[in-house]
């Protein structure tokens, strides 16, 4: 039968060993706070469907894009490098795989995706061509965290123009960060339906406590 | 499941007949969906042990044999109040308290006291020291309990008939016993659990506790009596609320706000475990003024006492509204003052109803009148609202969080639905409806579809717009644009006729390359009058928004003056004629759209022609609109279409339909089955003895058979009145039961004339209402956009 048109948000999270301890458990707490507001949220409970990519040493999908009530949420360990150009090397493909594009005549096209990227570190691997490369492909609305004071936000904004930075990588700022998220996919799946392409995206206010937008 | 803490918390707090905030709408749906849960038991007797806790905490502080040493006002009033109402329920039931009720507090305060019956033994109390008075509980010749009952009684500020003095005294006495704390916890504890058998019961988990259940049906009134002790705790929490001690309120939210319970629905661990926190919120709260009040006593002569009371004052509590201001109630402290006599409570103001429980339970506050003299905010009605499950649906249902509010009050205020008709000329009848969108309901917005139409000379004219979701008043668009096309439309084509031809081939219909004009004259006519159609409805996009320049309401919703890109608007537009042929007639249709949605014509065979390709970006939702640069004939040619042939109908919408169709080819030919189908559109012309032999093909041999099966479902339409339950059918479902494949079905008007016969769709007559109520109705998960058609149709099939 019929089903609405999804919804698609990624997230791409470093598990690098600097987030060890507290910060990894606050992003799995994080996401487990994301989950239980977007449910309810009717308009996203019904279109949102979420992926989880997480890099390290190495980048993989750890959940595929799957609709909010099947979603499980994944053990995440920290430990290993920043391959941040593996990541997004991953992401485009995962992307590019799950995501239906709206000239399809077959599956209804996807509402344009949302990305929330975050890393608190610097890459170890080579990247920047990688960037530059998403940059131009448009993938959707893609959204880049600076995560703490070791994150650099100026390397973030060669993948995107929405760039945000925490101030550390306490527990309370991860959680702004999350509840950031989330309040974000909320106002985007209230707006989905007709918007003029080059709309920029309308982003909640973050908390001044603990994160900022940088312009 | 996945409610937020927050949320948990409000459902709770509702069905334990504590008042919430105005929005009450959800929460019997959301109570169902929460008690059905597989967590909730364990969730639910947490909350009940840790609200219990709470007050035995409260009537330990009270009894605390020790002075006050250093905790804060609030602390202090805070529990003293909570003790006040109890001691108003006790003495309020004094007379009406039930065999069971009396027998438990009796067990209870016995169950507390160690000593023996005759009052002499020493098992579990020391004889004192410090004073040459032999412990009262070893007074010859005296029942100890009852005398340490009383005193109790007195403590706890429940007015003793006599012996006041006598219990003071006792009291006193006892305070310094080294077996009073131990005894007063264990009173605590007991009385504490009564009223957690009454938040069990409130909560329905009767179920669980088979020993309850057995003593109170022994004992019918018993539930009565505790239930009323449960509405003295709820007053006094809702009357101190804002004054409750914020330390309370800090460790309870923290701990519920720390972990949330996971969006896995069958994760009963994780939502136990808020639960679990809060309990352990309330221990540690517990434990902290244990330490404060209930430090390790000193003894202090009676001197030094009196000073650290005068430090304090008589602890002055913040009475309830409901005793007459004259009452003190005994403060915390036990000093041998004869002015700190309890009085007795003023029972007149502090009388109520003890409600019908039995009658009312499973709808909270709902139903009752105003029980008590406390100002408790008059809950708002409940307001039903989620369409159930949709039979043909494998998801579970998702619409339990949809709610219902009304249009706002503001500029530009649209009505919530449209639903026209007009007969037209030759053969065919004109409907359309509009309903607004579930997301629209939720959020309190207005509709921002339009549809107009008009007939004049020999043609038909159809004009549909859906404004943009992100922009305020694209409503204003949407009705400007269409009013405006059609009225362009019709001035235009009033008196122009299409000429009569022996044949109409491709060619006749052929347009030049380059240019994209029409070969044909007539026909180009046509076309020319739809171009500058577009370009008129811009106009009046603008002249609409020019309106509004120097509107101060429409400044104030946006925050700067209105400019045209707020009324941003699709707009699709078809014109239908007959023309003359050979040997009748066939339809002639043209079409012209910006934006989103569909509009299709279905052939004689039932077969689907789309008649636009619907603008989009890469992605969905990346729609174009109504512009200046959109309307010029260069933008428009590749968006004019053309279609001879014999119709069945010609159907214009927007994407809040069309998406739930998709793909639209085929999908356009099962809307026109589910039109038919759920009776929007009547056929007629076909024999019954047609219909049978058509079914008689098929594994619904006959009519019977046909109502027999099941290819429908019922939908409640989410609503402020009384929702209409809607059987919607559906042509899918239909096919399968026929086992006869989609396309044959919709081709064979007996077969969907069959489908059509037995229950009505809902209660509404004509066709264009039940148009607008099937729009109103359906559900699909992730639809919930709002849904505009027009359909030109024949009843009469070619």
């Amino acid at each position: 039968m019929s089903m609405g048109r999804r919804l698609p948000v990624y997230l791409l999270l470093d598990t690098s060993g600097s987030m060890s301890g507290e910060p990894i458990e606050a992003v799995r707490q994080g996401i487990k706070a994301l989950l239980s507001d977007l449910m309810s949220e009717p308009t996203a409970r019904e279109t949102v469907y979420l992926s989880v990519i997480t890099f390290s040493s190495s980048a993989q999908q750890i959940v595929p894009l799957t609709e909010l009530m099947s979603f499980q949420e994944p053990s995440l360990d920290a430990n290993g490098s920043t391959a941040f150009g593996d990541a997004l090397k991953v992401l485009e493909q995962c992307m590019d795989r799950e995501v239906v594009k709206a000239t399809s005549t077959t599956q209804k096209g996807d509402w344009k995706p949302l990305v929330f990227i975050m890393t608190d570190g610097q890459p170890t691997d080579s990247w920047e061509s990688v960037a530059d490369h998403i940059k131009q492909k448009k993938l959707g609305n893609v959204i880049a965290c600076a995560a703490g004071p070791g994150a650099d936000e100026n390397m973030l904004k060669k993948v995107t123009e929405l760039v945000v930075k925490l101030n550390s990588l306490q527990p309370e700022a991860l959680k702004a960060f999350f509840k950031w998220v989330s309040d974000s996919i909320k106002t985007t799946s209230q707006s989905v339906a007709q918007v003029a392409a080059d709309t920029p995206i309308g982003l909640p206010k973050p908390d001044p406590n603990n994160m900022i937008i940088v312009l | 499941m996945g409610f937020s803490p927050e949320q948990l918390i409000r459902i709770i707090r509702w069905k334990l007949g504590i008042p919430v905030d105005k929005d009450y709408r959800n929460l019997p749906e959301n109570w169902k969906v929460l008690s059905n849960s597989s967590m909730y038991k364990d969730f639910a007797s947490n909350i009940s042990k840790c609200i219990a806790y709470i007050l035995e905490m409260g009537i330990r502080v009270r009894l605390s044999p020790t002075s006050v040493t250093d905790g804060s006002e609030e602390d202090i009033s805070f529990f003293n109040s909570l003790w006040a109402s109890v001691a108003q329920w006790v003495l309020v039931n004094e007379t009406k308290r039930s065999p069971r009720v009396t027998r438990k507090i009796y067990r209870v305060l016995f169950k507390s006291l160690p000593v023996s019956s005759h009052g002499g033994g020493p098992s579990g109390l020391a004889v004192y020291s410090g004073t040459s008075t032999k412990s009262p509980l070893h007074s010859p010749g005296r029942p100890s309990k009852e005398e340490l009952l009383k005193a109790i009684r007195w403590k706890l500020g429940i007015p003793v008939e006599k012996d006041n003095e006598r219990s003071q005294t006792f009291w006193s006495r006892f305070a310094i016993d080294p077996s009073c704390t131990d005894i007063v916890y264990k009173v605590a504890q007991s009385i504490a659990e009564m009223l957690e058998e009454v938040i069990i019961y409130r909560l329905e988990l009767l179920a669980d506790h088979s020993d309850l259940l057995a003593d109170l049906a022994a004992n019918s009134e018993g539930m009565e009596h505790l239930d009323s002790l449960w509405e003295c705790f709820v007053q006094w929490l809702h009357a101190d609320e804002a004054r409750r001690s914020p330390r309370v309120n800090g460790e309870i939210t923290r701990a519920v706000t720390r972990k949330t319970p996971s969006a896995d629905p069958t994760s009963s661990q994780q939502v136990s475990r808020v639960a679990t926190e809060m309990y352990n919120a309330a221990s540690k709260y517990a434990s902290n003024l244990q330490d404060k009040f209930l430090s390790p006593k000193d003894e202090r002569s009676s001197g030094q006492m009196a000073s650290t009371i005068s430090k304090h004052g008589a602890a002055t509590i913040t009475p309830l509204k409901s005793y007459q201001k004259a009452h003190e109630l005994p403060g915390l402290s036990n000093a041998p003052d004869s002015s700190h006599q309890p009085r007795r409570i003023d029972v007149t103001s502090a009388t109520k109803e003890i409600p019908d429980i039995r009658a009312t339970m499973g709808e909270g506050r709902q139903g009752r009148g105003e029980t008590s003299s406390i100002e408790t905010e008059t809950p708002a009605p409940i307001i039903p609202s989620a369409p159930q499950t949709v039979k043909t649906e494998a998801i579970p249902p998702v619409s339990a969080e949809w709610r219902y509010l009304p249009v706002p009050e503001g500029p530009d205020k649209h009505p919530e639905f449209d639903a026209r008709a007009m007969d037209s000329i030759e053969g065919f009848k004109l409907i359309g409806a509009r309903a607004r969108g579930k997301k629209h309901k939720h959020d309190g917005t207005n509709c921002d579809d339009w549809f107009q139409f008009c007939s004049v000379g020999d043609w038909t004219i159809i004009a549909v717009s859906d404004g943009a979701g992100s922009k305020k008043f694209s409503r204003v668009g949407a009705r400007a644009a269409c009013e405006t096309a059609v009225a362009q439309l019709a001035l235009q084509l009033e008196n122009h006729k299409i000429n009569f031809r022996d044949s109409w081939t491709a060619d006749t219909l052929r347009r030049d390359e380059a240019t994209g004009i029409f070969a044909e004259a007539d026909l180009d006519v046509v076309q020319k009058a739809l171009h500058n159609s577009m370009q008129k409805a811009y106009e009046a996009v603008e002249r609409a928004t020019a309106e509004r320049q120097n509107s101060l309401d429409h400044f104030q919703v946006l925050g700067r003056r209105v400019e045209v890109r707020d009324l941003s608007a699709t707009l699709l537009l078809s014109v239908h004629t007959n023309v003359p042929i050979q040997n009748g007639v066939t339809s002639l249709v043209f079409s012209c759209s910006i934006g989103d949605g569909m509009i299709a014509v279905i052939d004689k065979n039932g077969v689907s022609r789309l008649l636009m390709t619907p603008d989009s970006g890469q992605f969905s939702g990346e729609v174009t609109f109504l512009t200046k640069k959109e309307v010029q004939p260069d933008r428009l040619l590749n968006r004019t279409f053309v279609f001879l042939g014999a119709i069945r109908a010609l159907m214009l919408m927007t994407d809040g339909v069309a998406d739930d169709y998709f793909p639209n080819d085929p999908g356009m030919s099962r809307l026109y089955g589910d039109m038919v189908l759920n009776q929007v559109i009547t056929l007629g012309g076909i024999l019954d003895s047609d219909i049978a032999a058509a079914l008689q093909k098929t594994m619904l041999y006959g009519q019977n058979e046909v109502a027999k099966a099941e290819f429908h479902s019922i939908v409640e339409t989410l609503t402020n009145k009384d929702p209409a339950k809607v059987r919607v059918r559906s042509t899918t479902s239909y096919s399968e039961k026929l086992d006869v494949p989609l396309s044959d079905v919709i081709a064979s008007p007996a077969l969907l004339i069959a489908g059509s016969q037995g229950e009505p769709m809902c209660d509404e007559t004509l066709p264009e209402e039940k148009l607008r109520v099937w729009l109103d109705s359906y559900h699909i998960r992730g639809s919930f956009d709002d849904r505009t058609m027009v359909v030109l149709y024949r009843e009469v099939l070619p």
